[in-house]
């Protein structure tokens, strides 16, 4: 196939965000490197700006309901690309404001850091639309170099460097099954386009079966699914905690629109062959992630099985493998968004303060920061799917979803989650109402931090009261997704 | 604004709540204004729904709908019948006498009423839904209150503090250490049963959306046109009835609930005995009874066997315990036996006898559980033994007592005794071995509630306790006068309350009963 390189104005615009992405993170980078006298926090509120803008330029794009491909069809434009985008945009923009006040304590290097994330988010963004395995492949590894050096940015912190030299190879390992499940595929049907694979109507071959079970456990292995989860209490315990916040929700979500793409669009015809699959993964991963989580002494391993069960809740939504499952999933994701970015900026700001993420030192947090206790319980609270908080109607949005594909057996597993989790995420509040703090001190809490709490509570309450909007937004672009293959 | 008046009902304390979000802490008296007030509006509300619902036309009234998500088929539809009304009418007046009773809270007082009325907006949230959504989305809100509430508020066991070291309360096996009498025990152990069940009743409610062709959580449109296969009706009442009686408590599923009552503060156990419980009766009836009636007759013989386990087993443990609160949260759960008794006999009687009895019970027990607590605020013991003579120290108290277990083992001219009757003259016929066995029950009531009057009021004093006081004029007096006036009002007056009732249970037995006839015992009072 001859390449030409022809772009015409549409798909520069369409190109749009992400060109205003590069330029902006080059601004950060040369700013860092030319003017060192720029305060760092200056450069985070640049950033934010920008990703602000870019956030209200995909928000009128999905208004619009803009959807194109380019460069023959590797790359594509649809309101599920552009959910995901700003997504990821707002993830990344929570996760700078609550990571002002973490910085001021590392010494060195502290404009790259900004720059990293603002490069693990493009990669991110580019990887929403990718709509053929090598795109995918590329824009997977571009996104998680730079978390690579993200997790072990805290070079003088032995645990930091452990985490990332884990995930490195881990991660590597995970690419090279992910390139050798692509060239099976393409080995067996000569295409590497998703929608071609759903034109073909192929049936399965040996080779495209072990091809696209590597390529998932790549991917499993991104979103930390059991069992590909080992990484993850590890590698979140020792990064950097914003990056940890990071970490747990924006790779998951961009690779959730790959196994979107995959599952629901190219294989959404043999449904039946492996739907099983994802409903096992779906309910070992809730199962493991919330039994674990029930005896963690540290609260950022505790979030990270807790983040498994939470990924298994989400796999829910793609067994039903149907528009509602995946509305399901786009509003499960935000739902997770707000509960458990806000619970690690406690957590942010609590170790800010004390040096420490183990439980022990929680006890007593209401004494110490009613507006912190509060805000946990909330979150914490959500996480467990408690209504009239958000994660409830996440947690229904996919049983409805699963259930109307007659996947009773998962949404029972579901149920009984519910209930596990709720001890774990009890005991934490327990420790933060009623037992007496060793340390009086007051917590403060700064603006940016007080920014994210707000944000983060705010969204945690109207998904959970008056989810109606967002209900229709994920519908929307589910719809719209299934409409145009 | 009279069309409104349901979400006056459920939105005024959610109000409070956000008012008191703005109120500092360490204005004590305007805290307790405002939630005298999210009790108080709710309470008139309800009086004027009791006197303006429609018996002769009977159905759900005073309804408001608005569509909450087309996605998911769920609408924020409320409407009251003949069955919910005495219940919400209870939990308004529970909610409003509660602020009373907990005056005295002093820690973190603003947080606690926050709580309280989240509890109870919750709770009249259940009572007033006609959406399967919402009616279990306010179920479980108002399960997870009660955690905080006992945990932060709520008292520990005797003989915990002697027990208890810390390596044990830390460990992870905690929840399985039976020997624990702590709050934090207690609070863990009620939100994790309750949890459970509502999981239960999910899932079936979950099946019934799938099922039912409507995809829609609309309670009467189901009711309506709803398509749920036959051979899913019997499974999915029982899932129904299992998940929502672990709240009821129906035996063998009862025993968060003494240990619940034990721990929570006096006005959580009001609401918690009061209705809290009540959800569980009431929404076997609202969702299993209305959507699976052949089911419930077939079924239902079960409850009837199940109550007696709950109404002999309860008054028997009751009467030996020696905490007062145990006995009273006992003698909850063997009461509750007893609308078991009347839900399963299905005729009109003994059905309006069970919803008349939930509210008279709500009375009742609150008045019980009140004192109780008031008597553990002067004395800081609720044990029997050591208690003794109080009444010489505080006459009022002894004497509303008296008009409290007058009205919990059903004194004509309590509310009680008409509930009691009606269920006891309609369950005769069909279950007559259970009835005689449920007038032992009776019995057995007024043994421990004696034994108890007894323990605390008579006898000798302990000198320790000399210092004890009486209860203050006003905000101590007023809650327990409300509740015992309200008792016997609807004692003596009760023909409005019976019609409405009447008006809800009429066609949901015409209905279970189909074509066969229905079962008239004795005249209507």
């Amino acid at each position: 196939m001859p390449f030409t390189f022809t772009m015409t104005p549409v798909d520069v615009e369409l190109l749009m965000p992400e060109i205003l992405m590069t330029g902006l993170l080059s601004l950060i980078l040369c700013l860092d490197f030319l003017f060192p006298r720029i305060g760092k926090t200056t450069l985070a509120w640049l950033s934010i700006a920008g990703m602000g803008g870019i956030f209200l330029l995909l928000a009128g794009y999905f208004i619009d309901g803009r959807h194109g491909t380019l460069f023959h069809e590797m790359y594509v434009i649809d309101p599920m690309a552009i959910f995901f985008k700003a997504f990821i945009l707002g993830t990344t923009i929570l996760v700078f404001l609550a990571s002002i006040d973490y910085l001021k304590k590392v010494p060195v290097f502290r404009g790259e850091y900004y720059f990293l994330g603002l490069l693990a988010a493009l990669g991110m963004m580019l990887m929403v639309s990718a709509n053929d395995l090598l795109s995918l492949f590329i824009t997977l590894e571009f996104s998680t170099f730079s978390f690579y050096i993200l997790v072990a940015y805290l070079r003088d912190d032995p645990k930091s460097n452990e985490a990332g030299l884990k995930f490195f190879i881990l991660g590597v390992f995970a690419a090279g099954l992910l390139a050798f499940g692509i060239s099976l595929i393409y080995g067996e049907t000569g295409s590497i386009i998703f929608t071609d694979f759903a034109r073909m109507h192929a049936h399965l071959t040996p080779g495209m079966v072990i091809g696209f079970l590597l390529i998932f456990v790549a991917l499993g292995f991104k979103i930390g699914a059991v069992p590909f989860h080992a990484w993850v209490p590890d590698i979140y315990q020792g990064a950097p905690t914003p990056v940890t916040a990071f970490l747990s929700i924006a790779p998951k979500a961009a690779t959730f629109a790959i196994l979107l793409r995959i599952f629901t669009a190219t294989l959404g015809d043999i449904r039946g062959d492996w739907v099983w699959l994802i409903v096992a993964i779906s309910a070992v991963s809730m199962t493991y992630g919330n039994i674990v989580a029930i005896s963690q002494k540290n609260i950022k391993r505790l979030l990270a099985y807790s983040g498994i069960a939470q990924i298994g809740n989400v796999l829910i939504g793609l067994a039903a493998a149907s528009k509602m499952g995946d509305g399901a999933i786009l509003f499960y994701l935000m739902t997770y968004l707000f509960a458990n970015l806000g619970a690690f900026t406690v957590v942010i700001i609590f170790s800010n303060l004390t040096n420490s993420d183990d439980l022990e030192d929680y006890n007593g947090l209401s004494r110490r920061s009613p507006l912190l206790a509060g805000a946990l319980l909330i979150f914490f609270l959500s996480l467990a799917g408690v209504p009239p908080l958000a994660g409830f109607i996440g947690k229904l949005y996919v049983f409805v979803a699963a259930m109307n594909e007659g996947l009773l057996a998962l949404v029972v597993i579901g149920g009984i989650n519910i209930v596990i989790s709720m001890y774990y995420y009890l005991i934490v509040i327990k420790r933060v109402y009623i037992y007496m703090p060793k340390d009086n001190a007051p917590i403060p809490v700064s603006f940016p931090m007080r920014l994210v709490l707000i944000t983060t509570v705010g969204g945690v309450l109207l998904l959970g009261i008056y989810p109606k909007a967002f209900i229709e937004i994920s519908a929307a672009a589910a719809e719209l997704f299934s409409r145009m293959l | 604004m009279m069309d409104h008046i349901l979400s006056i009902i459920l939105f005024a304390p959610f109000a409070g709540v956000v008012l008191l979000l703005f109120i500092p802490n360490e204005k004590p008296l305007l805290v307790r204004t405002v939630a005298v007030m999210a009790g108080l509006i709710p309470t008139l509300a309800s009086f004027y729904i009791l006197y303006h619902y429609d018996s002769a036309a009977g159905g759900y009234q005073f309804m408001e709908q608005y569509v909450w998500s087309k996605e998911l088929g769920i609408s924020f539809f409320l409407g009251v019948d003949g069955i919910s009304i005495p219940l919400v009418l209870a939990s308004s007046i529970l909610l409003f006498t509660g602020v009373f009773i907990s005056w005295h809270v002093k820690d973190r007082a603003k947080e606690f009423y926050i709580f309280l009325l989240i509890l109870a907006a919750a709770t009249i949230g259940v009572y007033v839904s006609l959406d399967l959504f919402f009616l279990y989305f306010f179920y479980e809100m108002s399960v997870l209150p009660m955690y905080v509430l006992l945990c932060v508020w709520g008292s520990h066991t005797k003989g915990y503090l002697e027990m208890a070291d810390k390596e044990k309360r830390d460990s992870v096996g905690f929840i399985f250490n039976f020997a624990s009498n702590s709050k934090e025990y207690a609070a863990m152990k009620l939100t994790l049963f309750l949890s459970a069940g509502a999981v239960v009743a999910l899932i079936a409610i979950l099946i019934i959306y799938a099922t039912s062709g409507l995809h829609t959580f609309n309670l009467v449109e189901l009711q309506a046109h709803g398509q749920v296969p036959k051979y899913l009706h019997g499974i999915l009442f029982l899932l129904i009835f299992f998940g929502f009686a672990s709240i009821a408590p129906i035996w063998p599923l009862h025993s968060w609930s003494p240990v619940g009552h034990a721990a929570a503060p006096a006005a959580v156990s009001m609401l918690h005995a009061g209705v809290l419980m009540k959800l569980g009766h009431f929404s076997i009836i609202r969702v299993g009874y209305t959507l699976f009636p052949e089911a419930t007759k077939e079924w239902m013989p079960l409850a009837a066997v199940l109550c007696i386990f709950s109404i002999i087993y309860g008054g028997l443990v009751a009467y030996f315990q020696k905490d007062t609160k145990y006995v009273i949260g006992y003698s909850s759960s063997s009461h509750m036996g007893y609308v078991f008794l009347g839900m399963a006999s299905l005729n009109v009687i003994s059905m309006t006898g069970a919803v008349l009895y939930m509210f008279a019970h709500a009375l009742a027990t609150g008045m019980l559980f009140a004192i109780a607590g008031f008597v553990y605020d002067q004395t800081h013991t609720r044990d029997i033994p050591s208690l003794g003579g109080l009444s010489s120290r505080m006459p009022f108290m002894a004497g509303i007592f008296i008009v409290a277990v007058a009205a919990s083992f059903g004194l004509p001219l309590t509310v009680n005794f008409i509930g009691e009757l009606m269920i006891l003259v309609g369950s005769w016929n069909p279950y007559p071995v259970q009835t005689i066995v449920a007038v032992l029950g009776i019995g057995l009531t007024l043994a421990y509630l004696f034994r108890m009057m007894r323990g605390v009021f008579y006898g000798p004093m302990d000198p320790h306790y000399a210092h004890a006081q009486d209860a203050s004029p006003v905000v101590d007096r007023l809650p327990l006068l409300v509740l015992a006036a309200t008792s016997l009002y609807f004692g003596l007056f009760p023909t409005q309350f019976i019609h409405v009732i009447q008006a809800g249970v009429t066609p949901l037995i015409a209905a279970i009963q189909g074509n066969g006839p229905l079962t008239q015992i004795g005249g209507s009072f």
